[in-house]
């Protein structure tokens, strides 16, 4: 062994894993803006259906049980097959928040990462980032309750309960981060 | 004559991972933090290089192994013994290669080997705890291996130079 210390190679080394650590950091923060702006996400039976970009008008069909369209930035239920029709009746949900709830078939229309929520919305991307996988449910209460029509209140509740379970799992994992400090 | 070469051989490894050991202890008594878990100073790597430059991987593993087992069980708990060991094997694998390719320094070999200790950490968090933010985490720790892993490939150099004589086999 030499009694040199540091060489072209070491630095040529470092500077790499340096490079490849900032581009990692650049493709998180593109992800995250990109992840902040509204979205319209779909979940069917507490599954995620899809998201979908409020700016592109299209028509989505859900299961062959409902269809919603997005026009001009706004979401509405065109039709369902279920008897009550409460959902094609509710008003229609924008970029600045509120769901659109299909009871009988488990559909939720639900505007993510709305724009008077900002300061709430740091734990929901996290969990967007891996929807993929564990395809979890990000809940809301006060976006469901607040989008909602009067008739709706009392069985939208239920689905809160449901959903701030599913909420305090994932909470739970949070925690486990601290220990890294090992 | 082989004989004695191989206690003296087992008692260094054991008066080395005393040493790691003791290097986890001062450790976890210096506050050393940046509001983002997972960041240390790694003294132990110190120990862990001599070894594998002096020694040799399989020794370094051993070493590394029962260090962190002790440590864990001393200061952390499962979790951490989880994450340390998954940093600690991928630490080693890479330093290793890197010192076979015969191309690196001290420093760049502890550079990328604080680096990958940290991205084996992570990525056993990763497993356990699927909900991370990856791509923010794995980023922010590399360069703060790669930072602390050039402090320490200086410290390893400078042990190195009044240590080496020591271990004569």
């Amino acid at each position: 062994m030499t009694r040199k210390n540091f060489g072209r190679n070491d630095l040529l080394l470092i500077l790499g894993i340096f490079a490849a650590a900032v581009l990692m950091l650049a493709a998180y923060t593109r992800y995250m803006s990109r992840a902040g702006t509204p979205m319209l996400e779909i979940t069917v039976d507490n599954r995620l259906y899809g998201t979908y970009d409020l700016k592109h008008d299209a028509v989505i069909k859900i299961n062959g049980t409902n269809v919603c369209e997005i026009k001009d930035g706004a979401v509405r239920m065109i039709s369902a097959d279920c008897p009550d029709q409460v959902c094609v009746h509710s008003v229609p949900i924008t970029a600045n928040g509120g769901s659109i709830v299909c009871l009988p078939n488990r559909v939720v229309l639900k505007i993510v990462n709305a724009r008077d929520s900002g300061s709430s919305s740091d734990s929901r991307n996290t969990g967007a980032y891996n929807s993929g996988s564990s395809s979890e449910q990000e809940p809301d209460s006060t976006d469901t309750s607040s989008g909602q029509e009067p008739d709706d209140t009392d069985t939208s509740s239920g689905q809160d309960r449901q959903d701030t379970g599913t909420s305090s799992d994932s909470a739970s994992s949070v925690p486990k981060i601290d220990t890294l400090a090992e | 004559m082989d004989r004695n070469h191989k206690s003296k051989r087992t008692a260094y490894l054991g008066l080395l991972t005393a040493l790691a050991i003791l290097c986890g202890y001062i450790e976890s008594l210096i506050p050393f933090n940046f509001g983002i878990p997972g960041i240390k100073l790694g003294l132990c790597n110190v120990v862990i290089l001599i070894v594998l430059l002096l020694f040799g991987w399989r020794e370094a593993v051993l070493v590394s192994a029962a260090r962190v087992v002790v440590i864990g069980f001393l200061f952390g708990n499962l979790f951490s013994i989880a994450y340390s060991m998954g940093g600690a094997m991928l630490s080693i694998l890479v330093m290793t290669l890197l010192i076979r390719t015969g191309k690196f320094h001290e420093t760049g070999i502890s550079a990328a080997g604080g680096a990958a200790h940290n991205i084996g950490q992570i990525l056993v968090a990763y497993l356990v705890t699927p909900d991370l933010p990856l791509l923010w985490y794995l980023p922010i720790l590399m360069i703060a291996g790669l930072i602390t892993g050039i402090l320490i490939g200086i410290a390893l150099w400078a042990v190195l130079l009044r240590v080496r004589g020591l271990f004569s086999l």
